[in-house]
């Protein structure tokens, strides 16, 4: 067995976590807390170090004066403990973090998921798999024709696109649980060849 | 002022933000950095908030001597002990290295792992071949399932071709269209939100 105790505790963890499959009892509760306590404390010192970086830093060292704008806009959201009727200086930081959240999401929707894609479709017809790719992705673009009412043909288009729907979301869930199950395997590999050394090849 | 400048802020960051990206006008690349550096500054506080609150949730759970009172405490030691370790010590430091790769990693690979359980128990609960397009669903997932796995091999030589061929062909074929669709919902939601036509983030409603 090993004596390293972070292996121990790793392994203790774990089979808290499994031992949900069996019932909900207070090994896994306590697990739970623990995980969830340090999970949200490293997303602090994440928020923390940027801070510092690119906050503190600039501001101290770089004399960039600027920055207290989005400081200003940070305090803004804690305006509420102040009192309601400051409540609405909260909105200014979220609508600041919505407005390039949403100019972000153009600029990348626009080109890698929009413009790409449909260039990666445009395929010559000279194997089957080309055709069905081709066929298969337009059959599924008008199966989300909500707009107007769909003529025979479009239905007909609609129809074969749910197949192919069908046929995508049971890969995706085969590939979902062959994802999960190769945690498992990690999780299973690290107990046995690492905590208890039965594994030693 | 109250309605009027949020929705101004969101416009101008959004504007700015576009117009940087597909022109080249001189000067605009250095201020998005900036405005992106700054969104990630008051996100910052953001997670600060979200912090103070859990602690002060978790506090009150404590000291009302509520029945989750262990592991409120629990909850809070760990988040402390994190905190403390990555702040005074550094990310660097074995207090911090150690709570990551012995707590972090392996229960989020088993909370992850388990996910495996729970998924076979709702298929075998909502998987019934009812209708064509449903067995078509379950034979791709068997098959794709089957496929990857070193018994697939066995059971028969061709299921592990099979399984590649359904992700590469017709799962591309959906996958792509599936994308292309939720990148025109998300042009348009986030047009939406540009123009000042939904406000719901605000918690003002559309208009």
């Amino acid at each position: 067995m090993s004596t390293d105790v972070g292996i121990w505790v790793g392994a203790l963890m774990t089979i808290a976590v499994f031992s949900y499959l069996f019932s909900e009892n207070e090994f896994y509760k306590a697990v739970e807390h623990i995980y969830v306590g340090a999970a949200a404390g490293y997303s602090i010192v994440l928020g923390f170090s940027n801070v510092v970086t690119k906050g503190w830093q600039p501001l101290v060292e770089g004399r960039q004066f600027q920055v207290l704008i989005p400081v200003a806009m940070g305090l803004m959201l804690f305006a509420p403990y102040a009192g309601t009727q400051y409540n609405w200086m909260r909105r200014i930081p979220i609508s600041f973090i919505v407005g390039i959240g949403a100019g972000i999401t153009i600029r990348s929707v626009v080109i890698e998921q929009f413009v790409k894609q449909l260039s990666a479709t445009i395929l010559p017809f000279n194997s089957v798999n080309n055709v069905i790719i081709v066929l298969g992705t337009l059959a599924v673009l008008s199966y989300f024709f909500f707009t107007f009412k769909p003529s025979r043909a479009l239905k007909t288009s609609a129809e074969v696109g749910k197949w192919i729907i069908m046929i995508t979301f049971g890969a995706s869930f085969g590939n979902a649980v062959m994802g999960r199950i190769s945690l498992l395997i990690g999780r299973i590999d690290f107990m046995f060849r690492e905590w208890i050394h039965l594994i030693k090849l | 002022m109250k309605r009027e400048v949020p929705i101004i802020v969101t416009t101008v960051a959004g504007i700015f933000m576009i117009l940087e990206y597909f022109h080249n006008i001189p000067g605009l690349a250095n201020g998005a950095k900036e405005l992106q550096n700054w969104a990630i500054l008051v996100a910052a506080f953001a997670l600060a908030l979200a912090a103070i609150n859990l602690a002060a949730r978790h506090l009150r759970n404590i000291t009302a001597r509520h029945q989750n009172a262990v592991h409120s405490g629990l909850l809070l030691a760990s988040m402390f002990a994190t905190v403390i370790a990555g702040i005074f010590f550094g990310t660097d430091a074995r207090a911090f290295v150690f709570i990551f790769d012995n707590i972090i990693t392996p229960c989020g690979s088993a909370f992850y792992a388990m996910a495996c359980f729970h998924l076979a128990s709702a298929a075998y609960r909502a998987f019934r071949a009812q209708s064509g397009q449903a067995a078509a669903l379950l034979i791709t997932g068997i098959i794709v399932m089957l496929g990857r796995a070193p018994i697939g091999d066995l059971i028969h030589p061709y299921l592990p071709k099979m399984a590649t061929w359904l992700m590469q062909v017709p799962n591309l074929a959906g996958m792509r269209a599936i994308m292309i669709s939720s990148a025109i919902g998300m042009i348009g939601v986030s047009l939406r939100i540009i123009t000042g036509i939904d406000r719901t983030h605000l918690g003002m409603g559309q208009e």
